[in-house]
């Protein structure tokens, strides 16, 4: 055990994995870089430094670079994954699946149903995610709710390292299409990891916090700001649960609706786009099943319905904050019956 | 023409029961019992048969919306096609997928697609599949004119080429992308382009099983080789409308008399094997008879079988959830 | 002043825990206590349990507000017994917060675990040094399926006097997750070899469950070290493991099931507390994790649930012996006590379960090192 990045850790699973299964492979674009340069091999090891060091170990027939070909690729991955291999391809930044978007949602997601349940598809896309480091519009973007959409994908955020490298093992074995995001400006945050391998299942959420007053339910970075929130309001004496909801196909609704009957209170913490998003799915799904649970209505802490804008001041405002948070928490609990 | 008897009786049988197959179906569709629409590859059979009498359990091919006839060249079990066209539990995907998902992986054939130019991709991850796991085996990629133009088909030609991976590009052109002439929507030339690439191309008679096959082997040969990939630009002619409801009339009923008439692969392959006397009339005709009980056989077991329960509807969408 | 003043602190149940939860007064401000009785319920990361009072008289002073969080060693209630004034009750509460402050910022680092490499293994263990120690050390062995947390209520109280070592068994905790055979024979040995390597001489075992039948083995291969011998809800022949709760207890994969089935090892299940659900499950989820225990389940008990291992005859074992049960044990049947030698003193605790150094954690205490010293008064 040691503290470790969320990139570190990261590449610790690709590592572990690779290593226990020959069948696991990786290519994108610069997950190695320099191929076919006169300069270094694998000067980048992928747009986030999360590849680097596989090439050394595992030789160019593991791990390749690919052209800038997202359709080509993520569809090779899908027909790699259905002849025998377990590909872990990724896009450099998940804003990009609108060029390869047909391979995910009509070819990976329904191979296994619409040929009678009679293909596997152990494929994962990677994909880095979300806003804060002034990278505009085109690429800070959280579109996981896309891919939750549709049936067949499955679809992971974690929130910190030592989930990070136990979700990405459990991708990996999984014989489903996982999409698997990172939050960009999670990959220098560190934490406990333990250096052996193990799993950390789908459809079950982190419990962060226990707290009789309210819960927050949140995810990827958004984690962090629901602590800084609970924090403050621990001052004031509310006492807050978190919980991390870790993958949102499956979804731990059991969980959910457990805390949902325990404290009356949701807040629902989400940094993707509010229309159609993870924060409105939870809150009917808690709407539907736990009405009676409620002490008052659940409120969304989600950015506004507008593109990621490039003035640091602006994105910021963007970004859900744990000051929203706090205001959300203290309109839930006046708004009381 | 160096095939053997048997290859040649095969070949026959193999392009006879996609011609009599599609006819049916066209047939059946009339008495409203096979839902949704159907894309029939009646005429291009010498393709189909032309390059899959060449691959072998080691191989795979992904084919396109108009997949019935690669799916029989590729060895698919028939009255399971049929069944699964009528949407029936017995059907080669349970009834899940029909007409334009048809597939069997245990076969090698990766589905017929949906989306054009959803094909090639997906092969350049199957050749990328056999060459790191060192089976020898081919993929080859069935797309028509129209799927050329695809941005998914260009990015695998590229992808294809710089990795070497043992592909073979099957660019059937029957000269219509739906309602839509190859003439007005395809730049340049299918060949140079592929050329463009340093992939071997050649532009191949997609009426002659013979010039097919034979250019096929020259490909698969290569790519077996670790040599890389190649593309056929195989001409052919497309019997039938886009789909099951095109009137067609943006062709003239000349054009479609005509081809009827002399553009029959099928006429053609007779001609060729009676006139050289590598087979018989009767040999053929015992095998139209044969592939006509066949035909029957499947409408048969396809009608007689049931629809999925309604619990399956669910089921498959993962392997565990 | 006529009277005697006694604080109620925040107790220290396992090296790791630096604060806790106070969720229940369990007597009321102003009420009277009596020393045993239970005056606050404490949660943790493990499970939730209750501070009992130390002394008879007045508890005059909550402290603390239910459902916040306060750190180890906090003043939490005040107990008053006799005539005392309420300038007198401020002023040791004054005095007792700010030389707690002295403490905690002199603190010095608490214990952590450590490894060692026993042959080709790499053992996890807790070794907590004593100021003043008696002579031996006491040691502590785990069940099936657990780790040295199962001592967090025990370890920290009994090193006051005696320094303590907990360790993890191969195939559990932070120990290597490769076993050969499993056996309780093999696994004997191997801690054996971990005390020879840590030079300990002389020690006092203390064994729970499975543990207990390695501890028995220990002592019997080599009586110069081990001095006595408590065992608590022990595995010895003639008993019964519920092998359903094994099977669960290795592969329960959701913390619904986990949950069921730790349930079962308590009395009162409802102490069994979220962290304590996930951490086992995390446990569980390392690589070879299920398969080590698989390996020691298989190698150890019949599909009946009797064990499957010898043991030495109980009248060949030196050292002293004495057993601690629970009367709600749910997962050992053990129905042959009569035919145990008549030297050996069973201790069974009313109301607690499978793990009483738990559930009981102070009457435990006090009957370990009770045995301890009266032994060695006999010696």
């Amino acid at each position: 055990m040691s503290i470790k990045t969320f990139r570190q850790a990261l590449n610790e699973a690709l590592h572990l994995e690779m290593s226990r299964d020959k069948n696991v492979i990786i290519f994108g674009e610069d997950v190695c870089g320099g191929t076919g340069g006169t300069g270094e091999k694998d000067a980048w090891g992928g747009a986030f430094g999360v590849t680097k060091g596989l090439l050394s170990e595992f030789g160019p027939d593991r791990i390749m670079d690919t052209p800038i070909t997202e359709s080509a690729f993520v569809g090779a991955a899908v027909g790699a994954a259905m002849t025998g291999l377990r590909p872990v391809t990724e896009i450099m930044f998940v804003d990009f699946l609108g060029v390869c978007f047909d391979q995910i949602f009509n070819q990976a997601a329904k191979v296994r149903y619409m040929f009678g349940g009679k293909a596997d598809m152990p494929m994962v896309l990677r994909a880095s995610y979300g806003a804060g480091a002034s990278s505009a519009s085109q690429h800070s973007q959280a579109l996981y709710p896309i891919f939750t959409h549709i049936p067949g994908l499955k679809v992971v955020v974690p929130s910190n390292p030592y989930d990070a490298k136990g979700l990405l093992i459990n991708a990996i074995r999984d014989e489903d299409p996982v999409i698997f995001l990172e939050h960009k400006m999670l990959y220098d945050f560190s934490g406990e990891v333990p250096d052996e391998a193990y799993t950390v299942p789908f459809g079950e959420a982190g419990i962060i916090r226990e707290g009789k007053d309210v819960t927050l339910i949140s995810l990827g970075k958004m984690v962090n700001v629901c602590q800084e929130a609970a924090d403050e309001l621990a001052k004031e004496n509310v006492a807050a649960s978190i919980l991390d909801l870790r993958t949102i196909s499956p979804l731990d609704e059991e969980t959910i609706l457990e805390f949902t009957e325990e404290t009356g209170r949701v807040v629902v913490v989400d940094e993707a786009y509010p229309r159609c998003g993870v924060a409105a799915d939870v809150s009917s799904i808690i709407v539907e099943k736990a009405f009676s649970d409620l002490k008052a209505p659940i409120k969304k802490v989600t950015p506004p319905h507008s593109p990621v804008p490039y003035a640091p001041n602006l994105e910021q405002a963007f970004l859900p904050s744990s000051q929203n948070v706090i205001d959300a928490v203290k309109e839930v609990i006046r708004g009381e019956k | 023409m160096q095939l053997s008897r048997d290859e040649l009786l095969s070949a026959y049988q193999t392009m006879k029961t996609i011609r009599v197959f599609e006819d049916r179906v066209n047939q059946e569709m009339g008495s409203g019992d096979i839902p949704g629409a159907v894309h029939l590859y009646a005429g291009q059979e010498a393709s189909a048969v032309g390059i899959c009498s060449l691959l072998d359990s080691r191989d795979q091919i992904a084919s396109t919306h108009r997949g019935h006839g690669h799916c029989i060249a590729k060895g698919c079990d028939v009255p399971g096609m049929m069944a699964e066209i009528f949407g029936k539990q017995n059907g080669l995907c349970l009834g899940k997928g029909g007409s334009m998902h048809i597939a069997d992986l245990e076969k090698g054939m990766m589905g017929a697609n949906g989306i054009v130019g959803g094909g090639p991709p997906m092969i350049c991850g199957a050749a990328l599949s056999a060459k790191i796991l060192g089976t020898k085996g081919v993929a080859v990629a069935f797309a028509g004119d129209g799927a050329f133009n695809q941005g998914t088909t260009q990015e695998a030609l590229n992808l294809a080429s710089i990795w070497q991976l043992p592909v073979v590009f099957a660019i059937e052109d029957n000269g219509f992308a739906e309602a839509t002439s190859s003439e007005y929507a395809v730049a340049g030339d299918i060949v140079k382009r592929a050329q463009a690439y340093n992939i071997a191309s050649e532009k191949v008679d997609g009426l002659n099983f013979f010039e097919v096959h034979l250019a096929a082997k020259t490909a698969i040969e290569r790519a077996r080789e670790g040599l890389g990939p190649s593309l056929l630009q195989i001409k052919t002619e497309r019997y039938y409308g886009h789909f099951s409801g095109d009137a067609d009339t943006y062709r003239s009923d000349e054009e479609k008399n005509e081809m009827r008439q002399n553009k029959d692969c099928l006429k053609i392959f007779r001609n060729k094997v009676i006139g050289s006397s590598l087979l018989n009339e009767k040999q053929l005709n015992d095998i139209d008879d044969k592939v006509l009980e066949l035909i029957d056989n499947a409408v048969k077991f396809a009608r007689e079988g049931a629809e999925p329960n309604l619990e399956d509807l669910t089921k498959d969408v993962y392997l565990s959830y | 002043m006529s009277g005697k003043i006694f604080p109620v602190s925040m107790p220290k149940w396992g090296m790791t825990m630096e604060e806790g939860k106070v969720t229940d007064w369990l007597i009321s401000e102003g009420g009277a206590v009596n020393e045993g009785d239970e005056i606050v319920e404490i949660e943790t990361d493990k499970i939730s349990n209750v501070v009992e009072s130390q002394t008879s008289g007045i508890l005059v002073r909550h402290l603390v507000v239910e459902g916040s969080t306060y750190k180890v060693g906090s003043l939490i209630g005040v107990i008053i017994d006799g005539d005392v004034k309420e300038n007198e009750i401020d002023n040791f509460i004054k005095k007792f917060e700010s030389e707690e402050k002295i403490k905690t910022d002199t603190k010095e680092a608490t214990n952590k675990t450590e490894k060692l490499q026993v042959g080709n293994l790499e053992l996890n263990f807790l070794e907590v040094f004593c100021e003043k120690p008696e002579e031996e050390t006491i040691v502590f062995v785990h069940g099936f399926g657990g780790d040295l947390n199962s001592w967090s209520y025990n370890q920290v109280e009994l090193s006051t006097h005696f320094n303590t070592i907990s360790l993890d068994l191969p195939g559990h905790g932070g120990s290597a997750l490769e076993v050969d055979s499993g056996n309780v024979s093999e696994l004997s040995e191997i801690l054996i070899s971990l005390f020879e390597k840590k030079e300990i001489n002389q020690a006092h075992l203390v064994g729970h469950s499975l543990g207990g039948a390695i501890s028995l083995l220990m002592a019997y291969t080599k009586p110069e070290i081990f001095k006595t011998l408590t065992l608590i809800c022990p595995v010895l022949p003639g008993c019964k493991t519920n092998t359903e709760f094994l099977e669960g207890f290795i592969f329960a994969d959701s913390r619904k099931q986990m949950r069921s089935v730790v349930s079962e090892l308590y009395a009162n299940p409802k102490i069994v507390n979220r962290n304590f659900i996930d951490e086992t499950l995390k446990s569980r989820r390392f690589d070879g994790a299920k398969q080590a225990l698989s390996k020691i389940k298989d190698a150890n008990f019949l599909p009946s649930g009797e064990g499957s291992f010898q043991l030495p005859p109980l009248e060949e074992i030196k050292a002293p012996i004495q057993i601690i049960q629970g009367s709600e044990d749910k997962i050992i049947k053990f129905s042959e006590y009569d035919l145990l030698p008549p030297n050996i003193k069973i201790h069974e605790l009313n109301g607690s379960g499978h793990m009483p150094q738990m559930e009981e954690h102070n009457q435990v205490n006090k009957i370990i090192e009770a045995f301890i010293h009266q032994t060695r008064g006999s010696i």
